[in-house]
């Protein structure tokens, strides 16, 4: 039987296992996963997008010249990632608060799923716009 | 020891609190900057667009509270991942005296990075 999310056992290797190779196991614990995913790839962002703001404030130039790689298609499909990431963290976010609050955790396999649609509807839909502007 | 675990569990539980009440506000405070600044504007904005842009009040301010929410969150859930690794007391506390740090330092320069960016505007 799977273990509630949030208990700490087995030590290391479990917790390696289980945030690398979450195969095979229910959707509280994909949830789980991609929401730490998500969390760390956007707090590495943070730091990447600080240093590309430095640019505006000491280099205006190398700023307009990464522009250039900022829209091309492949810079573009990271900003789409990014609200990827971005929508699912916070979608997942207020869905965990809503479950906690209100009781609802035994409902997290729905919440879970509506989740995973609204962002991939509402990224498409960012995708579609993003494109187009570019 | 039921004392330190109480007051270990009031910890664990005003984080919980922290990052919840943080990430409600960066959801609002995210939505609006993805807005304002990628998708009113139609595209990426080129630097002289950005230092106009920051020249706003609110958007400034809205760009200071950004960074400011933005850091203790990140630094926060960066904080519980690390602690779901099984550490000892002692390397936990360093962890967060680090961690604080940190946050500090990064929520400082990007507040410096946002003021110098709208020097720029009102120069």
């Amino acid at each position: 039987m799977e273990k509630p999310i949030g208990v700490r056992t087995g030590g290391f290797n479990f917790l390696v296992r289980r945030w690398v190779f979450p195969f095979k196991r229910t959707s509280g614990t994909w949830a789980f996963v991609l929401n730490r995913w998500s969390g760390v790839l956007l707090a590495i962002y943070l730091y990447v997008h600080l240093g590309i703001l430095t640019s505006v404030a000491f280099n205006p130039d190398a700023y307009n010249q990464f522009l250039g790689i900022a829209r091309s298609p492949l810079g573009l499909a990271f900003d789409v990632g990014l609200i990827l990431l971005l929508l699912y963290h916070g979608l997942n976010g207020l869905r965990i608060i809503y479950a906690t609050l209100a009781g609802k955790i035994e409902q997290h396999r729905v919440q879970f799923w509506l989740v995973v649609a609204i962002t991939l509807l509402v990224t498409l839909y960012s995708a579609v716009l993003i494109f187009s502007y570019e | 020891m039921p004392q330190l675990e109480t007051k270990k569990q009031a910890r664990q539980s005003l984080a919980w609190i922290g990052q919840a009440v943080s990430g409600v506000l960066l959801f609002v405070i995210v939505l609006l900057h993805l807005y304002f600044q990628h998708f009113a504007a139609q595209g990426l904005l080129d630097a002289g667009e950005v230092v106009a842009h920051v020249s706003s009040p609110i958007i400034f301010a809205l760009e200071v509270l950004f960074v400011i929410v933005v850091t203790y969150h990140a630094l926060l859930g960066i904080r519980a991942v690390l602690f779901d690794l099984s550490l000892s007391e002692a390397t936990r506390r360093n962890l967060s005296v680090g961690l604080t740090i940190l946050g500090v330092a990064t929520a400082g320069y990007g507040v410096i990075l946002a003021i110098l960016i709208r020097l720029q505007a009102l120069a």
